[in-house]
């Protein structure tokens, strides 16, 4: 069994944070019914002029590119699609009866969004008393910077780790790793088991708030207690480790081949030492000690540099291991794919989507219970795949009633950013046709 | 005082982890109300007592900031387990136990008979939950790492860093920490699904599949088009400005997602003129011009300081985030009016502030404790009080170095 089967979350989350959320209690086992607006879509379907074109198989967009949405069939694997204008009043009556029969309501959008469509928390209450409410704005609903706009990127900034990243140079960057974005979505989840634990108690639902710049601030504690007992403001500092050495990333024979190596204490420097066959240099007096070794850090890491050159990456990370060394190469997309560590862990699952075709995705749920081992999800919906059967089946709505809805663009099998895009290619390509008729 | 229970103050945890991501994972469920006992190893205890930082760079035990931040608000009751005295006392306190946690090595508790399925026969309903660097299985079962080669095998360091040079680690503990919040919401699954099957189930958590969220819609564009992030350094390649710069004092982090965005940006520095000028007009152009944007920016952000700029630039429309240092987010008055950081005291009472709650409940608020305990602080109330043991006992184990 799934734990969650039987718990219904109306989903109105988008992009990446909260449908992370919502995705992986999917995969436990949540009916999620993600609700889209039937003009923009989730933008992460590839609406244009917002984010980078979003990837399709084979670079093919096919007839309809929004199903084929590379990040879209990621994050929204194991739930039911539907979209409702809510701007129209049949569209928020809909998804109010929709209210009535669900425990959950999720969304991360800007923190007065949810009021301004007349859906906060006391409208959704008034609805259904002991409904969770998860919201989760980048900067939490209320305090001076609630209204910052705010990227993955914003967020990393202003939680104080970007001021940690780079070389030692003291030059900070990004680390263009978007783990913001995920990371909340993980606490989102936290914070679902959470309430719905307390209202299986109590019968009480409640509103759950996270702001994404705290939720990332609870992973930075070290340098705000670091700042406060000795003054000091942790700056990026490479690969170097306060207590470690050598302790970096080196190149391997290939190009963009790389390996990291983490020697905690002398006797992993002798098993290090020992994997290199003992060249003369390693018996220099300076490295025999953590202490001498940290003091001749570069030189040090010149000499392994120069041993990691002439090795391939993942044979190295065996060799490595195999002498008790801490080490393992430095993974791209592509090695992960086809890592076998998370091969002979099931990490992917093949799942076939009728618009994208058969592939492997990350799983769902990243844990693994022994006894109830999680099945995978089913593919991503397609936009509006089960507008007709959750009106139908939760809502009891008759055919004509359906049929009508979606002549006035209540509901939609195709957002409508994508209707205007057919629509020119058609006008364009008609026009070529008309063009060519005059040669 | 809040007249709801927290949400979690019926759940007894016995806690075998250290360092941190296992304590990270201990102490969501503690701040919720969990009763949290933290196993130690007698004299020693958590290796986490010994990271630091350190007041003063003082080295003390009781004072270690990593240790004080992961462990406020937990129970410390030394034990030996390697002994078979300190396996059995183990063994009593999980009787009553519904969920507990290890960051061993893969085995290291089925070597000491104290694995989950010996355990289930003392209690079915107990929920074990094992973290560990790679999982319990698989061809990298015992490797050894650390943060940076976590890191690097799960994704995190290959595109991260400057084309130029080496890729690089970015240095705070995100990996284990984020499978310590993964490890919670497995605790909470698996404490739902007991509801059901009336059986405890055993969680197998991995730091290095953790790690792998920001990378999941990433492995889908390789399998989808086989592209793939690479390393872009200090400046974005599909959008400009994405940068980090220096103003007067302090850096600000330099974003432009939008066009609305880039319009409000020359407006702001003062060159309306420019969303006109075709070297500027699109992503790719900003991208291609990049040295000249940067210039300008420089101008402008020379005279100001990092606070004002990012001020300035939000209000204005634009998504400019100050490159926050620990005194930025400290003195940070939007934390200060929601309330955000919490207060621990150290045992010798000095008060440290510390992240508070990473999600807010309107109707079960968390009451996180505010101290953290010492060496086998609670052996007498639990090992003695609530298991039986005299003073006598307890005086013999300790001297037979069990407790």
């Amino acid at each position: 069994m799934k734990p969650l089967t039987g718990v219904r979350i109306l989903d109105l989350t988008q992009v990446w944070a909260g449908s992370k959320c919502t995705f992986l209690l999917a995969g436990l086992g949540a009916e999620v019914i993600k609700v889209e607006s039937p003009r923009r879509s989730d933008i992460v379907r590839g609406a244009p002029g917002v984010l980078d074109p979003e990837r399709v198989p084979n670079g093919d967009p096919g007839k309809r590119r929004y199903n084929r949405a590379s990040t879209f069939n990621t994050l929204n694997r194991g739930k039911l699609g539907i979209n409702l204008d809510l701007q129209t009043p049949d569209g928020m009556q809909l998804f109010k009866r929709l209210v009535a029969l669900s425990d959950i309501v999720a969304e991360n959008f800007s923190a007065t969004v949810m009021s301004r469509l007349g859906l906060d928390y006391d409208v959704l209450r008034s609805i259904k008393p002991e409904i969770i409410m998860l919201s989760m704005p980048g900067f939490g609903s209320y305090g001076p910077e609630r209204d910052n706009i705010s990227w993955a990127d914003t967020i990393e900034a202003m939680a104080g780790f970007c001021q940690r990243t780079g070389y030692d140079d003291g030059r900070p960057m990004y680390s263009v790793q978007a783990y913001p974005d995920p990371f909340s979505g993980i606490y989102g989840a936290a914070a679902v088991l959470t309430a719905l634990r307390h209202r299986r108690r109590t019968g009480r639902g409640q509103r759950i708030e996270i702001s994404q710049h705290e939720a990332l601030l609870t992973m930075n504690a070290d340098a705000l207690l670091e700042y406060q007992m000795n003054g000091r403001i942790m700056g990026p500092v490479g690969n170097t480790h306060p207590f470690m050495a050598p302790h970096g990333v080196y190149p391997c024979a290939a190009e963009e081949e790389w390996i990291a190596i983490a020697v905690r204490d002398d006797t992993e420097w002798a098993s290090l030492c020992g994997v290199m066959g003992g060249p003369p240099w390693t018996r220099d007096p300076r490295f025999e000690t953590v202490v001498g070794r940290l003091s001749v850090r570069a030189e040090l890491d010149a000499h392994v540099a120069a041993w990691t050159r002439g090795y391939a990456a993942e044979a190295l990370q065996r060799q490595l291991q195999r002498g008790g060394v801490a080490a393992g190469r430095v993974a791209s997309t592509r090695d992960l794919a086809s890592d076998s560590q998370l091969q002979a862990r099931g990490t992917f699952e093949m799942v076939t989507h009728p618009d994208a075709g058969t592939h492997p995705y990350a799983a769902a749920v990243p844990f693994h219970f022994t006894h109830e081992p999680m099945p995978p999800a089913s593919p991503a919906p397609l936009f509006g795949q089960h507008n007709a059967q959750v009106l139908r089946e939760l809502l009891g709505l008759s055919d004509e009633e359906i049929e009508r809805l979606a002549e006035q663009g209540v509901i939609s099998d195709e957002p409508e950013w994508a209707r205007s895009e057919a629509e020119a290619r058609l006008l364009a390509s008609a026009a070529a046709t008309a063009h060519a008729g005059t040669n | 005082m809040n007249g709801t229970p927290l949400a979690l103050d019926d759940l007894r945890v016995v806690d075998l982890t250290h360092y941190l991501a296992g304590p990270f994972s201990t102490k969501l469920l503690a701040d919720q109300g969990a009763e949290v006992i933290k196993i130690e190893r007698p004299g020693i205890g958590d290796g986490a007592r010994r990271l630091g930082p350190f007041p003063n760079d003082r080295p003390d035990p009781e004072r270690s900031g990593h240790f004080l931040y992961l462990n406020a608000g937990k129970l410390s009751v030394t034990l030996n387990l390697k002994t078979a005295s300190g396996a059995d006392l183990l063994r009593h306190m999980v009787e009553d136990a519904d969920v507990l946690v290890d960051n061993f090595r893969p085995g290291t508790l089925e070597r000491l008979g104290l694995g989950h399925e010996a355990l289930s026969l003392i209690n079915p309903r107990l929920i074990t939950c094992s973290i560990t660097n790679f999982g319990e299985t698989g061809p990298y079962r015992d490797y050894v790492a650390d943060e940076l080669v976590l890191k690097a095998l799960g994704g995190l360091v290959y595109s991260c860093g400057d084309p130029e040079r080496e890729p690089i680690g970015i240095p705070f503990p995100i990996a284990q920490y984020i499978a310590g919040v993964y490890a919670y919401d497995a605790i909470l699954a698996a404490e739902w699904m007991r509801e059901t099957t009336g059986r405890g189930e055993h969680v197998d958590v991995s730091i290095m599949e953790s790690i792998l969220a920001p990378q999941e819609p990433m492995i889908t564009q390789f399998v989808y088009s086989g592209t793939y992030w690479q390393r872009v350094g200090y400046r974005r390649k599909n959008l400009y400005p994405g940068t980090i710069l220096p103003c007067k004092d302090g850096y600000v982090a330099v974003l432009v997602v939008t066009a609305a965005e880039w319009k409000n940006l020359c407006g702001m520095i003062g060159r309306p003129e420019l969303p006109q000028d075709p070297r500027f007009s699109t992503p790719q152009a900003r991208v291609a011009n990049a040295d000249t944007i940067d210039d300008m920016l420089l101008d402008f952000f020379r005279t100001r300081s990092a606070r004002d700029v990012y001020a300035q630039a939000q209000r204005s429309g634009v998504p400019f985030a100050l490159v926050a240092t620990p005194p930025d987010l400290l003195g940070s008055e939007h934390l200060r009016v929601r309330d955000y950081y919490r207060t621990i005291t150290d045992p010798t009472g000095g008060d440290w502030r510390v992240p508070g709650m990473a999600f807010k409940l309107s109707d079960s608020p968390a009451r996180p404790r505010a101290v953290a305990p010492r060496l086998g602080q609670h052996n007498r109330m639990i090992l003695g009080e609530r298991l039986g043991l005299s003073s006598l006992e307890l005086v013999a184990l300790t001297a037979a170095g069990v407790v």
